[in-house]
């Protein structure tokens, strides 16, 4: 069959090879924001650890907050200055909204949830919710 | 049968000018991270193994009267790890950045970030005093002043009303 000369796909693999920071399968990335920062999540015994790189933005322009088992860290990176309009050479930075979403597997407690952020890294701490030592029961009446 | 092939071909043909403009925006910042195997615990080895071997390090260039300004990303860096030279009109940039966390055991879900050293060249426009270079780290990104040489600066030459 000589209809189709190339098989797209493989070049697809070779994107997610090349590219594994800029696609992955955790349906996550919002379309609408400008760039989506790289992340690390790992799950500990009591909590997860969530480590973002968002360099050059500062803490104040992040935004971050829980919703129903949904993480969402959003926000802006702004221009350093207004004059700074002319004479490039080269621009690969990405400027104006990201965001990303994360659904975590387990029921975090959402007012415990703090972080930092330290030479463009940001690091959220999000303790797990206690365990109920008993599943409610529902009489039916 | 040869209408489909052409139609085919010709949305093939796009798909293939979208990758390649794609390339040539992020290949330059698409930089090799390879493990030092310095790593100091049974985590940070976990964590390089997982972790991407390329990750992205935006750059930009500006050039005024005076100057060249690069800014580079480079998060999560201690700025004594990285190194900085000029070679005519090449700057280099390596360094290493390190899996530095305290942590327990745990599992990694998403690894995105990349880790261990890298290095990335960087062409300027002009000719740069690289001895009068001043160097910033803020918020996780590099900034480089390099000041351009005499006879690499623009000289305006003004006009008398005669």
């Amino acid at each position: 069959m000589t209809l189709m000369k190339r098989n797209p796909w493989t070049l697809f693999d070779e994107f997610n090879r090349v590219f594994p920071s800029v696609l992955t399968d955790d349906d996550s990335r919002v379309v609408g924001s400008n760039w989506s920062p790289a992340v690390d999540i790992k799950e500990e015994e009591g909590r997860f650890v969530i480590h973002a790189d968002i360099p050059g933005v500062a803490p104040e322009d992040i935004d971050i907050s829980m919703e129903q088992g949904v993480l969402t860290i959003k926000g802006e990176r702004k221009h350093e200055s207004e004059e700074e309009k002319e004479g490039y050479h080269r621009i690969e930075r990405e400027y104006g909204s990201f965001m990303r979403r994360f659904a975590l597997p387990e029921n975090v407690e959402a007012d415990q949830i703090t972080a930092s952020s330290k030479d463009g890294v940001v690091e959220l701490i999000l303790p797990k919710a206690e365990k109920k030592a008993e599943p409610t029961r529902i009489k039916i009446v | 049968m040869a209408k489909l092939r052409e139609n085919l071909d010709r949305a093939w043909s796009q798909v293939q000018s979208g990758w390649n403009n794609l390339v040539s925006k992020a290949s330059d910042a698409l930089t090799r991270f390879s493990s030092s195997g310095n790593e100091q615990d049974e985590d940070a080895r976990t964590l390089m193994r997982l972790s991407p071997d390329w990750g992205l390090l935006a750059a930009e260039v500006r050039e005024t009267e005076k100057e060249v300004r690069v800014r580079l990303e480079v998060p999560g860096m201690n700025p004594d790890d990285l190194d900085v030279q000029v070679h005519g009109k090449l700057l280099s940039i390596a360094g290493e950045k390190q899996v530095q966390r305290e942590s327990d055991e745990g599992r990694y879900h998403v690894t995105e970030c990349a880790y261990g050293s890298f290095a990335r060249q960087i062409p300027l426009p002009s000719e740069v005093d690289a001895s009068a270079t001043r160097a910033e780290y803020h918020k996780g990104v590099l900034l480089l002043h390099l000041p351009k040489l005499e006879k690499a600066r623009v000289r305006r030459i003004p006009i008398k009303n005669g």
